[in-house]
């Protein structure tokens, strides 16, 4: 699905901050066609580019690596369930994926008030 | 292995008495937590193209589930709204209990925590208590129509007063009694005069000493 892809966040993240490809490609050290290449996700950046990225967008590193694939789950990720005793690690890991990619959206298409 | 009832309690009152609810049963969507999302599988699943059987791992998480450290200062309960809504309060009561607990893991504690804070926050004790004390009999329907309790649920209540009877207090008690005293009185007048005979009645005891 494209817009869980992480081409398409990094390109939603660049539009939020107003920036062009040729100027996120100055600010992050990176070519033009490098970030074109990201965010049509025809590449899959190594850590040492999300680095750059992270500090070009102003994006903590650890979300753009979990986000791209890179990370394992966090220390601090929790599932509390009446099954999840039952959950093998495998499908923990499952779990942190599917929402380690879809809750950027939701969060930005949640419209249900507090 | 020892528990905190009378904390849990209290965590389960203060949750009430934050949420500034008036009157009880508690509609679903008046169950909150601060700093905390609530939401439906039905509506991640609508917001973000992914089936139900994804959003709940193949139907592993079946009722509710609580997610932490996805983001930082995320916290996300999701919950299954096509259940009845009885049960689907106690789940949500049972979650939001999680996470006031402070439970950082499932196990056998975390869950008799989390059941016990959703009891309380479901049906407070001291609710019950004031409407006994009016003269009203404490049994399963009237768990069921005054808290809109499930069956099960009106039964472990009363089968919880029988062992413990009433005589469990709380530091909470009066404040909350006070937030709810408007439905109380409302749908649960004294049916007698002597609703408060107890207190007195003791007091009359005692003058009764001093006389003789």
């Amino acid at each position: 699905m494209r817009n869980s892809s992480f081409g398409y966040y990094i390109e939603q993240i660049r539009n939020e901050k107003g920036m062009s490809q040729r100027k996120l490609a100055e600010e992050a050290g990176l070519t033009n066609s490098t970030i074109s290449r990201i965010e049509a996700d025809l590449v899959k950046p190594d850590p040492a580019t999300l680095e750059k990225l992270s500090n070009a967008l102003n994006v903590d590193k650890t979300i753009l690596l979990t986000k791209c694939g890179y990370s394992e789950i966090p220390e601090d990720f929790i599932v509390i369930a009446r099954k999840t005793g039952d959950l093998s690690e495998k499908q923990r890991k499952k779990v942190y994926d599917i929402f380690n990619q879809t809750i950027d959206d939701f969060l930005l298409a949640d419209d249900e008030e507090e | 292995m020892h528990y905190d009832w009378a904390g849990i309690t209290s965590l389960a009152y203060l949750t009430l008495l934050e949420l500034d609810l008036h009157e009880f049963p508690i509609p679903v969507k008046k169950i909150k937590c601060k700093d905390v999302l609530i939401r439906s599988y039905q509506k991640y699943a609508l917001k973000t193209g992914l089936s139900i059987e994804e959003v709940t791992c193949g139907y592993e998480l079946d009722d509710a589930f609580l997610l932490k450290g996805l983001r930082p200062d995320l916290t996300l309960i999701l919950y299954n709204e096509e259940k009845y809504d009885s049960r689907t309060k106690h789940t949500l009561w049972h979650e939001v209990g999680h996470i006031k607990c402070n439970h950082q893991r499932h196990d056998d504690r975390a869950e008799i925590e989390a059941h016990f804070f959703a009891g309380q926050a479901n049906a407070p004790n001291v609710i019950i208590r004031e409407i006994a004390k009016r003269g009203y009999s404490i049994d399963i329907p009237f768990l069921i129509d005054c808290f809109g309790l499930s069956e099960e649920s009106a039964m472990k209540k009363l089968d919880y007063f029988k062992r413990y009877h009433f005589d469990h207090t709380n530091e909470n008690d009066d404040i909350v009694l006070v937030q709810f005293s408007n439905f109380i009185n409302f749908k649960y007048p004294p049916k007698t005069q002597h609703f408060y005979d107890q207190y007195y009645d003791d007091l009359e005891k005692e003058r009764e000493k001093w006389e003789l």
